[in-house]
């Protein structure tokens, strides 16, 4: 690995760790490792839980998006491009407005998997009939399926404004709530092994770069992988939007920069690094969102987009020149 | 042996019907007004598009049989719009020529394999092996793709129509370095295309299909001399 790209690991992790310090109530160096004090109990039992969560969402956005811009050969692909998630905000904001199931419960999130699992089963049935040569026919489809979606939750949103409480409002615009350390290791457990295999899933998604009738004579089916990431994903998806709602603009955006940063020689190189990156991009987001305007927290998707949207643009214009 | 034979052959969407056999070895040129289904039929020798009577068979084994490892042993596949990640490197396009051996799990080689460096300077890509595809010229690109293609070293090349956006001279080098890989590696080649000069200079073996089916199966210097090569392309 060359020392550009050391330099991009120890810089991504060191801001991970060094964004533990921020917040609303700083830290004692003191009494950083003394149970029972307040530095303690603020550092160990809520913001390393909370880092915890960043870092994986931010990770498997970043990673997603990659993996989706080159499944379907567009760059503008992102983790949210093919409805699945707003499957996952309609069921639970439809629930807490019809049914007045509280977000972040269990059976909220049932909602959502409900739903996602309807649009991904008519995702992966549209991609079968699609066949190779109309790969983005399944992105349109997707498109116009999470315009229909969204329509709907505007619709709900609409005519029962009033007994939706501020819970879905606010996760509707991307939301990181304070989760409990059991809480973060069950998603750890769904997640790695989802992102472990999707990572698995890069040589022949290097193979369908090519397009999929040389994925085909270099050993590998297209629609097969197709199918399989699709449902993956899709999974992935829907265990961190019923947490966090929809954060845009990692995924769009975070393999891009790393593209033009690294020049990742394969998707797998391009997974890894989209991880750390969009890992460390969520996480200084989040603590930015958290300690400008204290006590309010700022929705994190748009501090994402403030300071992720110049400095995207300033690296595409030092590309350009 | 023969590396491609199709029995009363007929293709999705496609009226033709196609018969013929052709030599393992052979640098074949397949012939045919546009849109006669010669894309269709290179597509369906990898599998993409279903066969929908008759039979096809690559090395006497019909295509349905050939498992996606086995046809990555075989075939080598250039399409006419070749798809490519614009950022990826010539070098790293080389690499993924090694994707069949080496699977889901086995590292592809190094940069810097002799495979790989002797075939990038037998294809005079040896100072572009660090630039993005999409900084190339369209025919410096095409060179990669053969490259590529031939670095799989396939039993049989597929290309359909190559040369298609390039300027006389890159057609005139493509095709000459597409000929030495054919003379030291031996594979059968398939091409479509609409170069006849080339045909008449590179080819061993001519495949011209037309409205009805195939027209001439045979080799190339007899075609020449026939009028086929004239009336081939003429309408009704």
């Amino acid at each position: 690995m060359s020392y550009k790209r050391w330099l991009w690991v120890l810089g991504s992790l060191s801001l991970i760790v060094l964004c533990l310090s921020l917040g609303a109530e700083p830290i004692k160096a003191s009494e950083m490792f003394l149970k029972g004090s307040a530095s303690y109990r603020i550092l160990w039992e809520l913001r390393l839980p909370r880092l915890l969560f960043v870092v994986l969402v931010g990770g498997a956005l970043a990673q997603l998006g990659g993996t989706y811009q080159i499944l379907f050969r567009n760059p503008l692909a992102e983790p949210y491009i093919l409805g699945v998630s707003s499957a996952v905000v309609l069921g639970v904001v439809a629930g807490e407005a019809l049914f007045h199931v509280p977000v972040l419960s269990t059976a909220s999130a049932g909602l959502g998997f409900l739903c996602a699992g309807l649009a991904t089963t008519l995702l992966v049935f549209i991609s079968l009939h699609a066949g190779s040569r109309q790969v983005e026919r399944i992105v349109l489809f997707g498109m116009g399926l999470n315009f229909v979606l969204s329509s709907i939750l505007f619709l709900i949103l609409s005519f029962y404004n009033q007994h939706i409480g501020g819970g879905s409002l606010r996760w509707l615009f991307g939301h990181v709530p304070w989760i409990s350390f059991s809480g973060v290791a069950v998603l750890y457990a769904l997640c790695l092994p989802l992102l472990g295999i999707l990572y698995v899933l890069g040589r022949p998604l290097d193979a369908i770069s090519l397009g999929d009738g040389v994925a085909r004579t270099l050993g590998f089916s297209p629609n097969r992988q197709r199918i399989w990431i699709l449902i993956l994903s899709s999974v992935l998806l829907c265990a961190l939007v019923t947490y966090t709602g929809a954060i845009g603009f990692v995924g769009l955006v975070v393999p891009h920069a790393v593209r033009l940063a690294l020049r990742p020689s394969g998707s797998r190189t391009l997974f890894a690094f989209s991880f750390l990156l969009g890992a460390a991009f969520l996480v200084v987001s989040d603590s930015l969102s958290r300690i400008l305007l204290p006590p309010f927290e700022l929705p994190i998707g748009i501090v994402t987009t403030l300071i992720g949207g110049p400095a995207f643009l300033l690296l595409l214009w030092r590309r350009v020149q | 042996m023969n590396f491609f034979q199709a029995e009363k052959l007929r293709l999705a969407h496609l009226g033709l019907e196609i018969t013929a056999a052709l030599p393992e070895g052979q640098f074949v040129a397949l012939l045919g007004p546009n849109g006669i289904g010669k894309t269709t039929l290179l597509r369906t020798l990898i599998g993409e598009e279903k066969i929908r009577e008759g039979e096809l068979r690559l090395f006497e084994r019909p295509i349905f049989e050939i498992s996606p490892q086995e046809l990555s042993t075989t075939v080598a596949y250039v399409p006419q719009d070749h798809e490519y990640p614009m950022h990826l490197r010539v070098v790293d396009l080389l690499r993924y020529a090694f994707l069949p051996s080496t699977g889901w799990f086995r590292p592809l080689p190094p940069e810097d394999d002799p495979r790989i460096l002797r075939i990038a300077e037998g294809f005079e890509l040896s100072g572009l092996c660090g630039r993005a595809l999409g900084n190339l010229s369209t025919g410096e690109r095409q060179r990669a793709f053969l490259a590529r293609a031939c670095l799989q070293t396939p039993k049989c090349l597929l290309l359909d129509e190559p040369t298609n956006h390039l300027d006389p001279g890159g057609v005139k080098r493509f095709w000459t370095l597409l000929r030495e890989a054919h003379a030291q590696a031996h594979f059968s080649v398939l091409m479509s295309t609409h170069e006849l000069s080339m045909v008449r200079e590179y080819c061993d073996w001519v495949l011209a299909i037309g409205s009805a089916g195939v027209v001439y199966c045979g080799k190339a210097a007899e075609f020449f001399q026939s009028p086929l090569s004239e009336t081939l392309y003429s309408k009704g």
